[in-house]
């Protein structure tokens, strides 16, 4: 699956439109959060929080591979905020890194996502939560 | 004012479901679909949801416990009636998560009403319903419960919304669960068991303002969702058009069965809409004759089907001459392929009836009812004679002459056509037989009846040859050809005469 192809540089995008994320790590986690309330925003209605929790906390997992440092995602905690550890492991990041770790957490998250319920699907509600992120981008679906 | 509301009926989006329901679906019904787990009773509504969804008129599907909804997107989007491109457009998913649960039956209300006003939809959905039942019940008992399903139902209804509650119930909690009461339709889904085969049931067992058809219809869900097959029902003109009475009144124009012997013994051909059996052994000519019959329909310009239930249809080809391919390819003949073994006889009507009016047909043909039993499922067998005579009836009663075939054991003990005790139902029967004379097996055939028609009593000696059955002339000299012991008639000559070699007329 190539979701990634398209969604990483549109993620970056949506991370980096604030330029002090370029110099400071809260920045980042602050747009990191931003960016995933968004997308719950529209996933939650149609999955479920319990399964938006669940989705996040996998994909926080396969991303620890890369980045050891990010904290899991608490599936079973408060049902409102399971970025907020990963929201504060951002923080203690150099910004590059932090926008890396983010990008990667939220990617995989999208294709993890995908591999559920398709791409298409999946591509139509990313747009619709992050539409700045797109907005330059030709193709209406990722291709798998 | 005298003039009555009219009902609007929508369609459901579900092949024969409409037709079940008298019509379609009830405008702004407050409907129940029930059964237990791994009935299809989401897939059904959500290829109607599918159907009815549009962007003005947006359908709601609130998810409530049950299959989580990350699954049930996953599953359904395996179906062809699942537009991707709806999601969020015209069909809105929203889950009803454990808080709105925990939170009572009041707030479970305020959820789905401010959705329901904010969107105006014209169809909603609460898949399962049995858990917000369930929970209502632990937490209000049951008086709360019954005032939520009337005070839901009033506001659906009130919004103008056709609205499907799904749950996984049993038949006797349909007495006291007050959502039985209140629903003005109901829709119960089963799985039957017999032996080792599963056939899917649906029965309406209401439906206000309409009349249902009765009873349980048999139902597949394929890749293309749900596809109902509405029980057989005998209508009044089938009635009168297959009776007795009704043969007898009218002169009935005649078929040539494309064999000119034949056609003499039944006294001029078949009569048109007339249901004709051939019993005869193994390898006594049955299909032939039947291919025969078809052909000729082909080579007078009547369309005919042929439901096969033994041979491949690329046998067919060998039975016949060369000219049945591209009479196939012509579409002057359908070929209807069925071996499955869970067949009910309405999903077979119904491929029937799709190939006859397709092709606009008035020739039928069912070869076997011998394979047409065994390709039923366990639990059709049983009616198997109850089941033929709706299916003869209602053809029949279209018009169609048919002729099916069935085998039948060379008995000398006594004399059947049927082993299916199925030949009172039909109206007219041709015999085959084998008989040894002068130490050699000879094919004979009679004619056993033709309903309000005269037709040839004799029992005449037939060949197969390359272009089909060549009937010969009676067998005389000899008695007792039907017992497997013929006697020469004494001061007789013992030869029958040749079969007519003259070419037949297909």
């Amino acid at each position: 699956m190539t979701t990634g192809d398209t969604l990483r540089p549109a993620l970056r995008r949506v991370l980096t439109q604030d330029a002090a994320t370029r110099t400071d790590a809260h920045a980042v986690a602050a747009a990191a959060l931003r960016a995933y309330e968004r997308l719950a925003q529209e996933l939650a209605p149609l999955i479920g929080k319990a399964g938006l929790n669940a989705v996040c906390a996998r994909s926080v997992h396969l991303t620890q591979r890369e980045f050891s440092w990010l904290a899991p995602a608490d599936s079973a905690g408060p049902r409102d905020a399971p970025f907020a550890d990963v929201r504060l492991s951002l923080e203690g990041q150099h910004p590059a890194v932090a926008t890396d770790a983010a990008i990667a957490v939220l990617a995989t998250l999208g294709e993890l996502l995908a591999s559920f319920i398709g791409d298409s699907l999946t591509t139509r509600l990313l747009r619709e939560a992050w539409p700045d992120g797109f907005s330059d981008d030709t193709p209406q679906e990722t291709q798998t | 004012m005298t003039e009555r509301v009219r009902i609007r009926r929508l369609p459901t989006g579900v092949p024969g479901l409409d037709e079940v329901l008298g019509g379609g679906l009830p405008e702004f019904s407050f409907n129940l679909i029930a059964g237990a787990p791994g009935t299809g009773k989401t897939t059904l509504v959500h290829q109607i949801v599918f159907a009815l969804a549009r962007p003005d008129r947006p359908a709601l599907v609130f998810t409530v416990l049950g299959e989580p909804p990350l699954k049930m997107l996953r599953y359904q989007q395996q179906f062809t009636f699942f537009d991707i491109a709806k999601v969020n457009e015209s069909v809105r998913f929203i889950n009803l998560g454990q808080e709105a649960l925990n939170a009572g039956l009041g707030e479970v209300l305020k959820r789905i009403s401010e959705e329901v006003e904010r969107t105006s939809p014209g169809v909603v959905i609460v898949d399962s319903f049995r858990s917000v039942g369930r929970v209502a019940k632990r937490q209000n008992g049951p008086l709360d419960v019954q005032r939520f399903v009337q005070e839901l139902a009033m506001r659906l209804t009130g919004w103008q919304a056709t609205t499907f509650l799904v749950g996984e119930y049993q038949l006797s909690e349909s007495e006291d669960n007050p959502v039985f009461t209140v629903a003005d339709g109901l829709l119960w889904l089963y799985q039957s068991i017999d032996r080792n085969s599963m056939v899917r049931k649906m029965q309406v067992m209401k439906l206000r303002g309409q009349a249902p058809i009765p009873g349980l219809h048999t139902f597949r869900i394929t890749d293309h969702g749900v596809q109902v097959f509405p029980r057989l029902i005998i209508g009044p003109e089938e009635t009168r058009a297959s009776g007795a009475a009704g043969k007898a009144k009218r002169r009935r124009p005649r078929l040539s069965i494309g064999v000119k012997g034949v056609d003499q013994m039944l006294g001029g051909g078949i009569p048109s809409g007339y249901s004709v059996l051939i019993a005869g052994p193994s390898g006594s000519g049955k299909t032939i004759l039947a291919t025969q019959f078809i052909n000729e329909g082909a080579r007078l310009g009547e369309p005919g089907v042929i439901a096969v239930f033994e041979k491949r249809p690329s046998e067919y080809a060998q039975t016949s001459s060369g000219a049945f391919d591209q009479l196939v390819r012509d579409g002057q003949v359908g070929i209807i392929h069925t071996r499955p073994l869970d067949l009910s006889i309405d999903e077979t009507l119904h491929e029937l009836t799709g190939a006859i009016h397709r092709l606009k047909a008035r020739r039928v043909v069912i070869d076997s009812l011998s394979g047409f039993e065994l390709a039923l499922a366990p639990t059709f067998r049983e009616d198997f004679r109850e089941s033929l005579y709706r299916l003869v009836a209602v053809l029949t009663g279209m018009g169609i002459t048919m002729l099916m075939t069935t085998e039948l054991e060379n008995s000398y003990i006594d004399l059947r056509f049927s082993p299916h005790g199925t030949a009172f139902l039909t109206d007219a029967i041709i015999l085959q037989r084998y008989v040894e004379l002068k130490g050699q097996l000879t094919r004979v055939m009679a004619v056993v009846k033709v309903r309000a028609s005269a037709h040839s009593k004799e029992l005449r000696a037939f060949e197969i040859g390359d272009r089909g059955i060549v009937v010969g002339d009676r067998i005389e000299h000899y008695q007792g050809l039907l017992s497997g012991s013929p006697q020469l008639v004494p001061s007789a000559r013992a030869t029958p005469r040749p079969a007519d070699k003259r070419r037949p007329r297909s």
